[in-house]
């Protein structure tokens, strides 16, 4: 179950950090744009404050995975390569990882249509927040994985 | 219809643990957990091994009963 919450977890920071790593070349092009004669090209402008505390949980999260593995003989580039959220080592684990796909597929099919409502609103909230379809999309595939992890969970411990 | 099962008894008898059950049958833990507790129904191929590990037939240990309502 350990490994199943870990990778979840991992996952949903790397699509935090991803939109973030999008927004940021997204302003910086449209900065270039706006010059394109006497602009001084692409600089990537990276906010700390942001994208280190992602970073810092996103390696404490790696370390308590992999330290707390269950197969002990393998190596941190086999196990860092694995995808272990799909945990399948027994026929119920297998079914169970089948149950919690069915569950993040629904909570996509819902969760989708509500970012739609909120794009109705788009103008008014990218002025707010220029990099909010970045973090909606983020949002929208964290919400899949964590339905993903929540399905697991209720179903392993049945 | 409810699959009922006698994994439990038959593994006391034999005084294997959880662990070293599952270990035999190529399972969790947890399935073994789940499976005595009835709440997972095993495929047939787990069914025959179990039986096999414990040398009875799959009827012998599982038995299937009508719902009582």
């Amino acid at each position: 179950m350990k490994r199943v919450v870990t990778q979840s977890l991992l996952n949903c920071c790397l699509y935090f950090l991803a939109a973030y790593l999008i927004s940021a070349i997204h302003a910086n092009l449209k900065l270039f744009q706006d010059d394109p004669v006497s602009g001084t090209g692409l600089s990537l402008k990276l906010d700390l404050r942001i994208i280190l505390p992602l970073i810092i949980i996103a390696i404490i999260v790696s370390g308590i995975g992999y330290l707390s593995r269950t197969d002990r003989s393998r190596s941190l580039s086999k196990w860092s390569t694995s995808t272990a959220e799909f945990s399948d080592s027994d026929e119920r684990e297998a079914q169970i990882t089948g149950k919690a796909t069915r569950a993040a597929y629904v909570a996509f099919m819902i969760s989708l249509p509500v970012l739609m409502i909120a794009f109705l609103f788009e103008q008014p909230l990218l002025e707010r927040y220029p990099a909010f379809p970045f973090y909606a999309i983020a949002l929208i595939l964290s919400v899949g994985t964590i339905t993903y992890m929540t399905a697991w969970i209720v179903h392993i411990r049945r | 219809m409810q699959l009922t099962n006698h994994v439990r008894l038959y593994r006391q008898q034999h005084k294997w643990t959880q662990e070293q059950f599952a270990e035999r049958i190529g399972v969790t833990r947890q399935t073994v957990i789940s499976l005595e507790k009835g709440s997972y129904t095993p495929s047939l191929l787990l069914a025959m091994q179990i039986a096999r590990v414990f040398d009875r037939p799959v009827e012998e240990l599982f038995q299937l009963e009508e719902d009582s309502k």
